[in-house]
């Protein structure tokens, strides 16, 4: 995540062909970050949704100063989650029984910036093609399975089929810290 | 309850790989079925890091290159001490019986006269500072010298 980008300029100033590309872009890396609270997929969208439309409104009163996204949007719809889930009666458990104001202490940040690491250097054990598709598809900016495939000159099956593999090895490495996260719950 | 979709269905719903009906499944079952949908928790998480790790590319990228840098500092300095250890040898005179003269003009009063007998004899050298630099490997002086 760094600069904004030309879409994303375009789009605080109110142009709403710049909105619906940023959008389409970029939806999928918010409802990501929402399932991954463990909220269910029909209410992630509503939230995915609310976020959206009120990074829209906020950039036409001009309050935005900056629009970089997806991690903007992700923000803004893990606050809505957050409150929803203080509004009794929610199914987002995982919010639920986050304490206010949790924060992750240096130590678990360490340890899970190490996992990350780990994993990235896991990569090294694929072949270059193979980690060009994993940069392309996760790195930042993303694209998706079709324009990754179109660029390497594969089919869209078979970038699935790589990706699926170098997925398969780095969750090894990534699920440690995740229960490790969970533990520390 | 209809049997459990597959961990392979619900990572390729995360990666966004499923069609539009086969989505729609997968939604209306993880809404009913609680291990499912702690299974689609997982996966998400995973996707989630995933895109950091692809995220830390620059930061890898910045750390190698330190590495790297590391490394040819390392290099260099062997290849500099290697370098002085063959000039070492090189300008060594090579042994002889006659071993070689070495003058200090430390005396105030004749260091002019000496200095100039000595660069005659081609033993002393000036340094940048003016100042005489004696060769101090061999200190055998048979006349003047102080050893």
């Amino acid at each position: 995540m760094g600069r904004e980008s030309a879409t994303e300029a375009a789009a605080r100033f109110g142009d709403r062909a710049a909105w619906t590309e940023l959008i389409a872009r970029h939806n999928r890396r918010v409802m990501l970050s929402l399932l991954a609270q463990g909220i269910v997929p029909a209410h992630a969208k509503e939230i995915a949704q609310e976020a959206w439309l009120r990074l829209i409104t906020q950039a036409d009163a001009k309050k935005l100063d900056r629009l970089e996204l997806p991690g903007l949007a992700i923000r803004q719809a893990m606050f809505l989650a957050r409150s929803d889930a203080r509004k009794a009666g929610n199914d987002t458990v995982s919010l639920d029984e986050a304490p206010e104001g949790d924060t992750e202490s240096p130590e678990s940040a360490y340890l899970s910036r190490e996992r990350l690491l780990k994993a990235r250097e896991r990569l090294n054990d694929f072949s270059p093609s193979a980690r060009a598709i994993f940069e392309q598809l996760y790195g930042d900016p993303h694209l998706s399975h079709a324009e990754v495939a179109a660029q390497v000159g594969l089919s869209v099956q078979r970038v699935r089929q790589i990706i699926c593999e170098v997925r398969k090895v780095l969750r090894t490495e990534l699920e440690g810290g995740l229960h490790a996260a969970a533990h520390r719950r | 309850m209809q049997r459990h979709i597959g961990a392979d269905v619900v990572e390729q719903y995360v990666m966004g790989a499923l069609d539009v009906e086969s989505s729609r499944f997968v939604e209306s079952h993880v809404a009913q079925c609680p291990e499912c949908a702690a299974c689609l928790q997982r996966e998400a998480a995973i996707e989630v890091a995933l895109h950091e790790v692809g995220a830390m590319k620059k930061v890898v990228s910045l750390s190698a290159r330190r590495r790297r840098a590391g490394a040819l500092v390392a290099s260099a300095a062997v290849a500099l001490a290697a370098g002085l250890v063959m000039v070492l040898s090189v300008d060594r005179p090579p042994p002889s019986d006659k071993r070689p003269v070495v003058r200090q003009c430390i005396d105030a009063t004749s260091a002019a006269d000496c200095i100039s007998r000595a660069q005659f004899d081609g033993v002393i050298t000036i340094g940048a500072d003016g100042e005489p630099i004696v060769p101090r490997y061999d200190l055998v002086s048979p006349e003047g010298a102080v050893p």
